[in-house]
């Protein structure tokens, strides 16, 4: 099967500014790729040139197999745009809106009224249905642009940025809504700067800076090559100190021990009322959390738990936090533009 | 109905009342009472006045009134129907839909060109009424002028029309499409040309020169005045001046809108 996209040595120059240069990239089915970069890095002009709105100077790029400059519209077809800046038709009713996108994609008069209804309720729009445009939020109109964009069922969308310029509670629905696509099984790009939002859905990411992508693939490998290790953080019961100790013993898997200050969030705090039952109960008071930052090969994370376990260390957790890709971003990037 | 959706969005949804649009129904009262006062004042002309040529004379001076309304609006009607939605950052998700550019070309072009038939439309009737009243009293006015004038209409709105589309096409504010289309349509068809050719006779000291430098037949007002006026004392048809002026309009339309279509992408998208 091929991948739903491919990126092969894409390039796009506007007279003596290259805005993308060299960019290969492939994803499957399903995958939800993080388009970062900073302003002018390129991430629009890739966008686009996978919308079909832009053409390619050199190098090719396939959606679901189609080529987008040879079969530009079979490619919008099987393709949903939400461009970074979007104006909506103010004089007409939000349905009649989805109506005329619908027709536009060639969905049969009968099938529309349904489908209007399901994007309308995936995108929690029902009740607008009947509204003038011009009156709704400047989140809802964003969500109105993301179920046009739905109307014909896309296998990928593309997303850019979706969430600029939005308040706290509308970024939070846009999430959720992206969520839902990705449960869906769409194949989505999405450019954002908001980075800790991207963490929560994308499985892949890519960094652009000047046109180049600088790194591109699943996060936490990418988290892992920037940093040259991964961490993990291990919760003990008590006995911190010999914990440690044995982890600092094992320096040819594990680069880094260091203990977490503070209470990060509010499992930590019911945490620490568990290690503070079981102090009561005669368990040594030195319990806490400690990050390792791990090199060893990804398979055998198991050996430190297995050394811990066998000292006798009471372990309560024991996992791999999410890439913070703030972190991996400062370190990728140099804050260049073109 | 309408299976073009863009023809569609455009007469249903943009021409249908507002809610509660005061200015509107202001501006509608003006423009009824206006009509209604020209009404009054044709009809009282026409039916009233005992001279043998007052229907053809009316009949001529709302055709010429056609043809200004044509001149002056369609242009600025066709100027603003892509680069509004430039403004509007409409136009990149209406061009990313699976519309071929024939579709959203024609659906604007018709819609615009739909509204200047209302604006027409209006004088159509009184227009009739000082025909037909002509021909019942001293019939000067042939039935081939009012096909001539009806053929000059209709090309002039379209060509027009297009041309407003093109330059609304072509560039990204619709100031400066609206400035393009009437810096055509007056600057260069209706006075350039005038003054081009009176130019040149003068510098050749030929009187002949004027009528038949092929420039001056591209002349809107030149064209109307041989549709409405010919056989007037020396005033002569020239037939072959005439059609190759509607030709030229007729060519240019059509350059136009295979060029729009056929170079769509190239203008069209981000660049």
């Amino acid at each position: 099967m091929p991948p739903m996209i491919q990126i092969t040595h894409l390039r796009k120059e506007y007279k003596d500014l290259v805005a993308v240069q060299d960019l290969t990239l492939e994803l499957e089915k399903g995958d939800i790729f993080g388009f970062i970069g900073p302003n002018g890095a390129g991430k629009t002009t890739t966008i686009k040139m996978l919308a079909t709105l832009l053409m390619p100077t050199a190098g090719s790029a396939t959606v679901d197999g189609i080529d987008v400059v040879k079969y530009p519209e079979k490619v919008r077809s099987v393709v949903g745009y939400m461009p970074d800046f979007f104006g909506v038709y103010d004089d007409i009713k939000v349905w009649e809106y989805l109506d005329f996108f619908a027709a536009a994609y060639r969905i049969q008069k009968a099938k529309r009224p349904q489908i209007i209804d399901d994007v309308l309720a995936l995108t929690d729009l029902t009740i607008k249905k009947d509204a003038y445009v011009e009156s709704l939020s400047r989140g809802m109109k964003q969500r109105l642009c993301l179920a046009k964009t739905l109307v014909h069922d896309p296998k990928v969308m593309l997303l850019d940025e979706p969430a600029s310029g939005l308040d706290p509670r509308a970024r939070i629905e846009i999430r959720e809504l992206l969520k839902e696509l990705q449960s869906m099984g769409k194949t989505i790009i999405v450019s954002s700067h908001i980075l800790p939002e991207m963490e929560e859905f994308c499985n892949k990411i890519g960094i652009i800076e000047r046109g180049e992508m600088i790194v591109a693939g699943d996060v936490n490998t990418i988290a892992r090559q920037v940093r040259g290790q991964h961490t993990i953080e291990i919760g003990v019961v008590d006995e911190l100190e010999r914990a440690e100790a044995i982890l600092l013993g094992m320096s040819d898997i594990i680069r880094e021990v260091k203990r977490t200050s503070g209470l990060r969030k509010l499992t930590d705090a019911a945490e620490l009322g568990i290690a503070q039952t079981l102090q009561k109960n005669g368990h040594s008071s030195s319990g806490g959390i400690v990050q390792i930052g791990y090199v060893g090969e990804p398979d055998e994370e198991y050996r430190v738990l297995q050394a811990l376990v066998q000292a006798n260390i009471k372990i309560r957790m024991f996992h791999t936090p999410s890439a913070d890709l703030e972190d991996v971003f400062l370190r990728v990037t140099k804050g260049h533009v073109n | 109905m309408i299976e073009n959706p863009v023809l569609r969005k455009e007469l249903i949804y943009r021409l249908r009342p507002r809610r509660g649009n005061d200015t509107i129904v202001g501006v509608l009262i003006v423009a009824l009472l206006l009509v209604g006062l020209i009404y009054w004042l044709f009809l009282r002309w026409i039916l009233t006045d005992p001279s043998s040529s007052a229907s053809g004379d009316a009949w001529k001076i709302l055709t010429s009134l056609q043809f200004m309304i044509i001149c002056l609006s369609a242009p600025a009607i066709a100027a603003n129907a892509i680069s509004l939605e430039k403004e509007q950052q409409t136009w990149e998700m209406l061009v990313f839909t699976c519309l071929t550019p024939s579709e959203i070309i024609f659906g604007k072009l018709i819609a615009r060109l739909t509204g200047l038939l209302g604006l027409l439309s209006i004088l159509a009737p009184i227009s009739v009424i000082a025909w037909v009243r002509n021909q019942l009293s001293s019939g000067n006015i042939p039935f081939t002028q009012v096909v001539y004038s009806f053929i000059l209409l209709t090309v002039t709105a379209v060509f027009f029309a297009t041309f407003g589309l093109f330059v609304s096409w072509l560039f990204r504010r619709t100031i400066y499409a609206v400035m393009a289309a009437y810096t055509f349509v007056i600057g260069f068809l209706c006075i350039g040309t005038a003054m081009i050719t009176s130019g040149i006779s003068m510098l050749t000291s030929d009187n002949n020169m004027f009528e038949s430098f092929p420039l001056i037949w591209m002349n809107p007002f030149y064209l109307i005045a041989k549709a409405l006026y010919s056989g007037i004392s020396d005033y002569e048809f020239h037939a072959f001046h005439f059609f190759t002026g509607i030709m030229m309009y007729v060519a240019m339309t059509i350059f136009m809108l295979f060029f729009m279509i056929f170079k769509f992408r190239r203008f069209s998208y981000t660049r």
